[in-house]
């Protein structure tokens, strides 16, 4: 076994052209044979999937150079361990996604057509940026991302989801704008674009300072970090099911990933405590502001949407726990921070693709007519629960592993002020979630209403839910995967 | 020296002026002012490939694209929109906004490191490995092909996801068509003109400024020409053509780039030997396909009349 994976060529440029493939091949054909095509590539995207953790196992972090070019002239690839986590989410995440997809599109047939090829070049953006170390090509890879999510969340031409969608734009372009200034700026002190290459380099003058501070501007902008959320919860919350998913639970994290690797891979010489104190302060924010609004909403996936915004504040933690402590509390606060993304993703997924059901049984969006879900509809109320415990952070879920960690990590390094908003933001998320239950159990109806979601559409998120929370029962292996990506140690 | 400075200030001015302009054409009219001063700018900092493409996309297309959006605004609110966009306190605020950014880059390029890697000598040192002479072009579809393939696939999205909302639209507006016996006249003579020079732009591309989407751009202006004039397209109305027009540029590019993948080699690695073929044959197919791409921008917007476009492909 092991001498076969060793004998493989590499597969890491297919985790992109397979996608690619997908998306051209669907463009071509339109609607027909959309569920084979969908059925063979995905097939063939975790089959590559786990293929490559194989390899990563028995080789250690790999790296390919594309075209056969070195850096600093051409591109690599690279995938280490947290790239390795984000790359199998995304797979997990986006199979069940395009499974709840296959049938919940059969009520809208106009939108058919482009979902498939949208989301093939969602799904490749991705995983490019996941396997990208140069900041232009991670600036393509943006590109590529924030287009195909904006026309994600257009697909239905509704004018609710039209003004989401021109708004999402607006937002997507002026991030990549600011990101792309720094990028020129990085580029016009430094020569060079490779993250690697150029974190030993970077020094605190104030041409980096300020291409520090733009990219991390468009970046905050695109992860929809308080108080630059604003455009967030109407494109989550006004999105199909399918879409709002894969929007809350992969592609608002994909600008916070490059913002780690820009932070505390390349800039850890350059960043300073008092600026990550300010970003842990913005993550605070959006943890108590999005808590606040999310149990203010009426309808069921604005509600859902809003979570999105607090559950990102707790990403944000992750720079004041890392920058200016010792080790210890640096690891910690690396493996809570990545553990947190991949349990957001997977019970976030989970909870809009069952909100999206339950939408669906009431055939009205807003959560009072949740009443009597509970007796008739216990099954598809199931992924909802299910999702809600990892959000809350309750134990033996995902969520609440990386939310231990966290809190371990700010008493290791006295940071005590951090515990209020992990402690606040789980109370506000249990009396948000709460909420739903209890309209669930309230009981006004005798007769049953409701229209009955297909099993696939309860099972794909029912599955994404149990992976949340076995995530947290089963954290070992994540966390020693992610400790690989942490080669210098802390600060 | 004082052109330079002259430049500058004609940028700014026609700048300042598509912001505070009270008429919306008028905006659109400097919005393509400047695309075409912007492309001189590009000529006086030597980057002929830049100037080539500002003009032709930043100015031409995308004026067209704007002109063709006005036509289909209702003339009530485009003054609401313009209201809303003229309050004192907002303006005020952008433009210290503006001043703040200048001024700490400003401040950003005084304070720059020395770049101790030197990027374009290391491109004209590989330039013989690349298998085409001029450096931009090298850089492009060689040392960082996957970009370009990656921007390709932007521009295709952003063509997919208009074509998704004009095939969700319900209400078709009437079709933009000029009628001018002039235009009629002059086509006959220009039409294959810029097809000869579309193609040269793109066969210079291998050793000289011009490139697959400098000729893209010129094949899209003849076709938004043609539409305009109401001379017949080619296969125009018929959707799987276009289908296949559309995917075929990333299509070959994807394919070609993996055929040292499949053999052992490289993902983007063109075949020892073929360096030079492949790059055209990409280059050739990424100028039809990117042409078919920008003027479908173009038709994305209003919904032409016919049934067969529309209604066609099971939407």
């Amino acid at each position: 076994m092991s001498s076969l994976l060793q004998e493989l060529p590499q597969l890491l440029p297919w985790l992109v052209i397979l996608p690619l493939f997908w998306a051209l091949f669907s463009l071509a054909l339109g609607v027909l044979y959309r569920h084979w095509i969908a059925g063979v590539f995905i097939f063939l995207l975790l089959a590559t999937n786990l293929i490559l953790i194989g390899q990563w196992l028995l080789l250690g972090d790999l790296y390919y150079s594309l075209g056969d070019w070195d850096v600093p002239l051409g591109i690599q690839l690279r995938l280490d361990g947290v790239a390795l986590a984000m790359v199998t989410v995304t797979s997990l995440v986006t199979a069940a996604c395009s499974l709840h997809a296959s049938t919940y599109l059969d009520d809208y047939p106009r939108a058919q057509q482009y979902f498939w090829p949208l989301l093939a070049f969602t799904w490749a953006s991705l995983n490019v940026i996941w396997l990208s170390a140069d900041l232009f090509n991670l600036y393509v890879g943006l590109e590529l991302l924030g287009l195909s999510a904006v026309g994600l969340v257009a697909l239905t031409g509704q004018t609710e989801a039209l003004g989401a969608a021109l708004r999402y734009l607006y937002a997507a372009l002026l991030g990549s704008l600011a990101y792309l200034l720094g990028v020129a700026l990085i580029y016009s002190g430094y020569g060079q674009l490779d993250l690697p290459a150029l974190s030993g380099l970077l020094e605190s003058d104030a041409s980096t300072r300020l291409a520090l501070a733009l990219m991390t501007l468009g970046l905050l902008l695109k992860t929809a970090i308080f108080p630059l959320h604003i455009w967030l919860p109407p494109a989550h919350g006004k999105a199909l099911p399918p879409v709002s998913a894969l929007l809350s639970a992969l592609v608002v994290k994909a600008s916070f990933y490059i913002l780690v690797r820009l932070w505390l891979e390349a800039g850890l010489q350059v960043v300073v405590p008092s600026a990550a104190q300010f970003m842990g302060a913005l993550g605070a924010g959006a943890v108590f502001w999005g808590g606040w609004m999310a149990w203010r909403q009426t309808e069921l996936k604005m509600l859902v949407a809003y979570s999105t915004v607090a559950q990102l504040g707790y990403l944000m933690l992750i720079f004041p726990l890392m920058v200016g402590v010792s080790p210890t509390a640096a690891q910690l606060a690396w493996e809570g921070g990545w553990l947190q993304l991949i349990a957001h993703a997977l019970a976030k997924a989970a909870m809009f693709l069952a909100a999206g059901n339950l939408v669906l049984a009431m055939r009205r969006p807003d959560i009072i007519g949740l009443h009597g879900v509970g007796r008739f509809l216990p099954f598809s109320l199931l992924g909802f629960g299910l999702a809600g415990v990892s959000i809350m952070g309750l134990p033996p879920s995902g969520g609440f592993m990386a939310k231990w960690l966290l809190l371990q990590s700010a008493l290791a390094s006295g940071q005590w002020w951090w515990l209020l908003v992990l402690a606040g933001g789980s109370a506000l998320s249990a009396v948000y979630i709460f909420k739903v239950y209890q309209q669930c159990y309230i009981e006004d109806t005798e007769v049953d209403n409701f229209r009955h979601p297909s099993l696939l559409l309860d099972l794909s998120s029912i599955t994404l839910a149990l992976l949340a929370l076995s995530l947290g029962i089963f954290s070992a292996w994540p966390q020693a995967l992610l400790a690989t990506a942490l080669s210098g140690g802390g600060v | 020296m004082i052109l330079d400075w002259l430049l500058a200030g004609a940028l700014i001015g026609t700048a300042a002026g598509v912001l505070l302009t009270r008429d919306l054409y008028r905006s659109v009219v400097l919005f393509i002012i400047f695309g075409l001063l912007m492309a001189l700018v590009w000529v006086r900092v030597e980057a002929p490939d830049l100037a080539l493409a500002e003009a032709a996309i930043g100015a031409g297309l995308t004026g067209v694209l704007f002109l063709d959006a006005l036509g289909h605004l209702n003339p009530d609110k485009a003054a609401a929109v313009r209201q809303k966009y003229r309050q004192p306190l907002l303006s005020g605020l952008a433009f210290l906004l503006a001043l703040g950014v200048t001024g700490l880059l400003w401040m950003a390029l005084v304070d720059s490191p020395q770049p101790g890697v030197h990027l374009p000598e290391i491109v004209d040192q590989q330039l013989l490995a690349s298998g085409v002479e001029h450096p931009i072009t090298a850089v492009l579809l060689s040392f960082r092909a996957y970009d370009t393939l990656l921007e390709v696939a932007v521009i295709l999205v952003a063509v997919v996801v208009g074509l998704a909302l004009r095939f969700s639209q319900e209400d078709q507006p009437a079709e933009t068509q000029v009628l001018s016996p002039l235009l009629q006249k002059m086509l006959v003579w220009l039409l294959p003109l810029m097809l000869m020079v579309a193609i040269y732009l793109l066969w210079i591309g291998s050793y000289r400024s011009g490139g697959a989407f400098q000729a893209a751009a010129v094949l899209a202006a003849m076709a938004v020409l043609m539409r305009m004039s109401g001379t017949p397209i080619p296969g125009h109305s018929n959707l799987y053509l276009l289908r296949i027009g559309l995917v075929v540029g990333l299509g070959l590019f994807l394919l070609l780039g993996s055929v040292d993948l499949v053999s052992g080699g490289n993902f983007l690695a063109w075949p020892e030997g073929w360096e030079k073929a492949s790059i055209l044959v990409v280059e050739g197919a990424l100028t039809f396909s990117l042409g078919m791409l920008l003027f479908s921008l173009f038709e994305a917007s209003p919904a032409p009349k016919q049934a067969s476009m529309t209604r066609g492909g099971g939407a």
